[in-house]
């Protein structure tokens, strides 16, 4: 936890680290439906845009500021350059070292990490072998339930709604999203901003009370 | 039944909040959309205060 960043918020903050690709867009959106309507607060290094910021500077305050971390180590595979991407095992590697090495909050930490098929991970990255990691198999409803569980067990009391409940209104909001999308003043879904998309969904939820 | 409160903190988008508010309850209010609207029985979602 750093300066301007109360306890109260670090403790609802997940890290969101992940691959920004069109492919995945239906995975990242499905985790940021997830984390919001578990009362969380996805965090990204699409929160913000500063020419002026360094990159890696935003991703460790982004850490530094996240209780919770959601890693999906899935694309690692090569890319067209056929070179693999090691930018979600590093900051997973980040967020491992802050919980390792910081202080007393940094210590709270607490990780889910995913990846496509199970034990996958043990051909690129053995050094995890040992901790409990779950497979989505691209799927938008697995993630959710993985991402709803995880919160559920580590939430402290919190109240969460169960993962079909979840899916059901995610469902739902994916069915309006492309006239959500309109009103909104954007000609296709997969055009709007992460800030935008994020409070559209919390608008959403909050106008979703039955 | 205890209604629980799950609250949210808007972000900074390009859109401002009212827009946002405005648009979901244009495409929500639809007859269509009306009918299948769902809630947790329980949970409430409303917006944090800004500190």
């Amino acid at each position: 936890m750093g300066a301007g960043t109360s306890a109260v918020d670090y403790d609802i903050k997940v890290f969101i680290n992940c691959p920004f690709d069109d492919f995945y867009l239906p995975l990242f959106r499905a985790t940021i439906f997830a984390v919001y309507s578990c009362g969380f607060i996805p965090k990204s290094s699409l929160n913000e845009n500063n020419g002026l910021d360094n990159r890696i500077d935003k991703i460790t305050r982004l850490i530094e500021h996240c209780r919770y971390g959601i890693h999906d180590i899935s694309r690692t595979e090569l890319n067209a350059a056929e070179l693999p991407r090691f930018n979600m095992p590093f900051e997973l590697g980040l967020f491992y070292g802050a919980r390792r090495y910081g202080n007393k909050h940094q210590k709270k930490k607490i990780a889910l990490i995913l990846e496509r098929v199970k034990y996958s991970y043990q051909k690129f990255l053995s050094d995890i072998n040992g901790i409990d990691i779950q497979a989505h198999e691209n799927d938008p409803y697995i993630i959710i339930r993985h991402i709803r569980d995880w919160l559920n067990t580590n939430a402290g009391g919190r109240i969460i709604p169960g993962a079909n409940m979840v899916w059901a209104n995610y469902l739902l909001f994916q069915k309006q999203l492309p006239e959500l999308s309109f009103a909104f003043g954007y000609s296709h879904a997969n055009y709007i901003p992460f800030n935008d998309y994020c409070n559209l969904v919390m608008a959403w939820l909050i106008g979703t009370r039955a | 039944m205890r209604i629980r409160h799950i609250k949210l903190q808007k972000l900074e988008g390009s859109v401002p909040w009212d827009v946002v508010v405005e648009a979901v309850k244009f495409v929500m209010e639809k007859p269509k959309y009306k009918k299948q609207k769902k809630g947790f029985r329980n949970i409430k979602y409303t917006l944090r205060k800004e500190s």
